[in-house]
């Protein structure tokens, strides 16, 4: 629940306005964004919400002179204090010796002469508080220099016992309250009529509350309650880290301390002169002394603030180090003001501008000349030309963030073209990469060639190729058979094949899947011609069926060729074709269910159980044997995967050549009972076949074919020997050159 | 009603993939209904692919300044004429049609491909560096194994076939494996829906 500071209702976590007064409820300690208002936390660079940024970008200090930082981050709400580094110094300034003689240093002489009506407005306790403002000096600028990347000082804890709007910021807190904050605590003070206040519902409710009881607190400070509800980070002003208690401290309530720079507060804090005996000695020592020269129009505040500052600075402030500026920045920061203020607050700030001291602090500001300006404090002012890297991004046009760029970085990521990634290679693969390219760069190379070169090198080597490779399959049709005596059958795989069939008992059933299409026909009806004529021997009937649809066309030929010498093997009795249509469906339903009882055979397109052949034949387990003559890959894996899994019985494969890798993964699987490959294993059957039955007058077309493919096969390797030879001898004829 | 598609087939997907695992009537059934229907949607599939063919070929004529229309032409009429021979004319004119045209021109196109072979194992075949001298022995291997002139190559042949070239293979097949695996339960799961598109 969260308590609305201005009526007290606790309303819902996460509500932005109160459920009872409609004030803005302000959140306790967050970030508010200031492109959809989420709140998010102190330490959020980016809107968790819409991915805003909320801190801006800045130019980093030169990194020479840039101590390592802790981040301060958030812009439009006050962060909570960070952890100050570790130059901070421990201790108050060290106290300067009476007698050593104090120079003021020139920016602070022309500091002085600069703001001569605050002098006269200064209270008699600002002696105390200035010495003690000295070592907060040392204080906020340790924690600037450490946040360098930060263009405004986080507040400073405040070394007062009053809420943070009861009391006029000194220096220092005018420098470390940020700029929205400014005009809240300066505006009571001024004399000049109040500004237009700007709508409740548009400012945060602890700023109503404090516009409310801003003039009442002037007068009597010291009622202010304490207790009454706030947000935390100022609730943590409340209650100031005093380092080092002083009896000046106690003397004058916080409220009528007016700061030395800020507009006279004559009126709510006349000056209280302290007597030197009630000065501590810390603070006598500090007094100025007699003979220095005075102006006749100063103060004892004047003089206080002028022993303060020409005194030996804290650490951070020895002659070796830059100028501070800082004051100076102080009032150019509220010049700039108005473009770092939501809307909402810029009324209230131009006219707390348009009082004397802020004026006059303008006027000041040029005095300082840009090159006594530390690297580090001008590192911290936000860029008057967008940086390069920056260039390309989006400008912020309105609100708080007006004039920055890349406040949206989630657009930058999405816009902002990713470097390519390089992956670390392994050797083996970039050893293989640059051959890749080698061999892709030769044939390029070889692309590339003059026309007239490509063009007789085309005169010169293909047609010899062509013309090798056409003699090599021709003429040895015309030999007398070469091989046949010749074929190694004892121990080859058509071997195993042909002992199978041989195996089988009469009147076997011998399912014979033709599943190859015309392209490898001149191949695969080689070797389907040499099983079907043993099978037909053997007087097995024999099942044709082919998943393709020219399969079973070619089925029907090699059947009529392998039943023309055996016309007692007759179609429709001795043997059937069938069609299976479905791809994998089909086989799966013949695996599982066995032929279709409405089927026809696919020659005669007769009903199955009107052929003689299939009689007694429904299902798989009516089989006897499978013979595969897969002509692809596929085809081969289609009968393995839908119809072995379900039959035990044996299963033999004649294969093409392109196919036997495939297969002979099945076979060694042992989903594959036996399988022969190619025209040679054809040939291998033939003679197998040929020596079995001595009766036969000659061996079959395989043998032929054989013979022609060895020719070939022979002229190949011829040529890629020849090739290499042509490649080496050109390589060590380019190596000699 | 996008879901009807969707539930069908993952319906039918589940009851097919549930025969494989269990022998039940009613599964056995259901399956061998769905399978049915999945044989004669094949059927049906052929038949529309024969009618996009021509539809695509009429349009390309019909678009006359377009190259290759002669050759659109001519697919229609060969085709239209076949498929008049097979169903008007006896069976023995389309075997003829076959064993005398297709048959021959389909073996005379894949004849070619031994003569790109050739000229590719002449030029690309060469010791250029340690994996092609691999490759170019595999291959001399593997052609002089098909040879009935040494048996030791033939041994070396048979080697490489069931060594190396099977542990290539069985890889692929098991990647293959997976990914069917992977591409049923997703089409099971209706993450894929091919049928819906």
């Amino acid at each position: 629940m969260i308590k609305c500071t201005v009526c007290g209702i606790q309303n819902r976590e996460g509500s932005k306005f109160c459920s009872n007064c409609g004030a803005r409820i302000a959140q306790a300690s967050g970030l508010i964004c200031p492109m959809c208002s989420t709140p998010n936390k102190v330490e959020s660079v980016f809107c968790e919400k819409c991915g805003a940024r909320l801190v801006p970008l800045t130019v980093a200090p030169a990194p020479e002179k840039t101590p390592p930082a802790t981040p301060i981050k958030g812009l439009s709400l006050p962060a909570k204090p960070v952890e100050p580094p570790a130059t901070k110094p421990e201790a108050p300034a060290p106290e300067p010796t009476p007698s050593e003689p104090t120079v003021p240093s020139d920016w602070l002489a022309r500091l002085r002469t600069a703001a001569p009506s605050e002098e006269e407005t200064t209270a008699p306790q600002i002696e105390a508080e200035s010495l003690e403002e000295q070592a907060e000096v040392a204080d906020w600028i340790a924690r600037l220099r450490a946040n360098s990347s930060f263009p405004e000082t986080e507040t400073e804890e405040a070394d007062t016992d009053a809420p943070f709007a009861d009391k006029p910021a000194p220096v220092s807190d005018l420098e470390e309250t940020p700029d929205w904050l400014r005009p809240a605590s300066a505006a009571p003070a001024t004399p000049l009529p109040a500004p237009e206040p700007a709508r409740a519902d548009e400012m945060p409710a602890w700023l109503n509350r404090l516009r409310a009881e801003s003039a009442p607190i002037e007068e009597s400070a010291p009622s202010v309650s304490t207790n009454e509800p706030m947000p935390d980070w100022l609730r943590s002003l409340e209650q100031p880290t005093i380092v080092e208690p002083t009896p000046a401290e106690t003397p004058a309530p916080r409220a009528e301390q007016p700061a030395a720079f800020l507009p006279p507060l004559e009126a709510a804090s006349p000056p209280v002169p302290i007597s030197e005996a009630e000065m501590p000695d810390w603070l006598r020592e500090l007094k100025p002394k007699e003979t220095e020269t005075v102006a006749p129009q100063e103060t004892l505040a004047d003089e206080t603030l002028d022993t303060n500052l020409e005194s030996p600075a804290p650490s951070l402030l020895t002659p070796t180090e830059p100028t501070p500026t800082w004051v100076g920045e102080v009032f150019r920061a509220s010049t700039m003001v108005d473009e770092d203020l939501p809307d909402w607050l810029r009324t209230p700030v131009a006219a707390a501008a348009a009082e004397p001291g802020i004026a006059l602090a303008q006027e000041a500001a040029p005095a300082l000349e840009q090159a006594q300006v530390p690297d580090w404090i001008a590192a911290l002012k936000p860029p008057d030309h967008p940086t390069p890297e920056l260039e390309g991004e989006a400008l912020e046009t309105v609100g708080p963030l007006a004039g920055l760029r890349g406040v949206l970085p989630l657009a930058v990521a999405i816009v902002e073209p990713h470097a390519p990634s390089r992956l670390p290679l392994p050797g083996v693969r970039s050893e293989s990469a640059h051959l890749f390219e080698s061999v892709l760069a030769s044939s390029m190379a070889e692309a590339g060639a003059p026309a007239t070169a490509r063009a007789r090198r085309a005169w010169t080597m293909r047609p010899v190729i062509y013309l090798l490779l056409l003699l090599a399959t021709i003429v040895p049709f015309f030999l007398p058979d070469f091989t046949s005596s010749s074929l190694p059958v004892s121990r080859v795989p058509a071997r195993t094949f042909f002992e199978l069939v041989e195996k089988l008992p009469a009147n076997a059933v011998v399912l014979v899947a033709f599943d190859y299409d015309v392209s490898v026909a001149g191949e695969m009806d080689l070797i389907a011609n040499a099983i079907v004529r043993h099978l037909i021997q053997r007087r097995a009937k024999v099942i044709a069926v082919s998943t393709v649809e020219t399969g079973a066309q070619l089925a029907e030929r090699v059947l009529t060729q392998a039943t023309r010498d055996m016309p007692n093997f007759r179609y429709g009795v001795d043997y059937a074709i069938l069609y299976v249509p479905g791809q994998e469906a089909g086989l799966t339903q013949l695996a599982t269910t066995g032929f279709a009882a409405n089927a026809r055979d696919w020659s005669q397109r007769q009903p199955l159980d009107k052929l003689p052949a299939m009689v007694g034949i429904q299902t798989l387990r009516n089989i006897d044997l499978i013979v595969l003559l897969p002509g692809s890959d596929d085809r081969l894996q289609l009968w393995m995967e839908q119809v072995r899994p379900f039959k035990t019985l044996p299963v033999a494969g004649g294969v093409s050549a392109a196919v036997e890798p495939r297969a002979s993964v099945y076979y060694d699987a042992g989903q594959l009972d036996t399988m022969f490959s190619g025209v040679l294993g054809a040939a291998q059957y033939e003679v197998l076949a040929k020596q079995h039955d001595p009766l036969a007058k000659k061996v079959g077309a395989a043998v032929t074919n054989a013979n022609s493919q060895n020719v070939a096969q022979l002229v190949l390797v011829g040529l890629i020997i020849l090739g290499n030879l042509a490649y080496w001898v050109a390589r060590a004829q380019g190596k000699a050159k | 009603m996008t879901w009807l598609p969707t539930a069908i087939a993952i319906g039918v997907g589940i009851v097919t993939l549930l025969t494989f695992f269990f022998r039940l009537p009613l599964l056995d059934a259901l399956g061998a209904a769905f399978r049915e229907w999945t044989i004669v949607l094949t059927a049906f599939a052929v038949l529309l692919g024969l009618i996009n063919l021509l539809a695509v070929h009429f349009k390309r004529i019909a678009r006359r300044n377009e190259s290759g229309a002669g050759y659109s032409l001519i697919v229609i009429v060969t085709a239209l004429i076949v498929l008049g021979i097979g169903l008007l004319l006896p069976s023995e004119m389309l075997t003829w049609v076959f064993e005398n045209m297709y048959l021959p021109l389909q073996g005379a196109f894949f004849a070619l491909v031994a003569f790109f072979l050739a000229t590719a194992a002449y030029r690309a075949l060469r010791a250029r560096s340690v994996e092609t001298t691999v490759m170019l022995l595999a291959a001399v291997i593997v052609l002089l194994g098909q040879t009935p002139f040494t048996s030791f190559l033939a041994q070396a042949k048979q080697w490489v076939l069931f060594v190396p070239s099977e542990a290539g293979v069985r890889g692929i097949l098991l990647g293959v494996a997976l990914g069917v695996i992977a591409t049923g339960l997703r089409l099971l799961l209706g993450q894929d829906r091919p049928y819906s598109e």
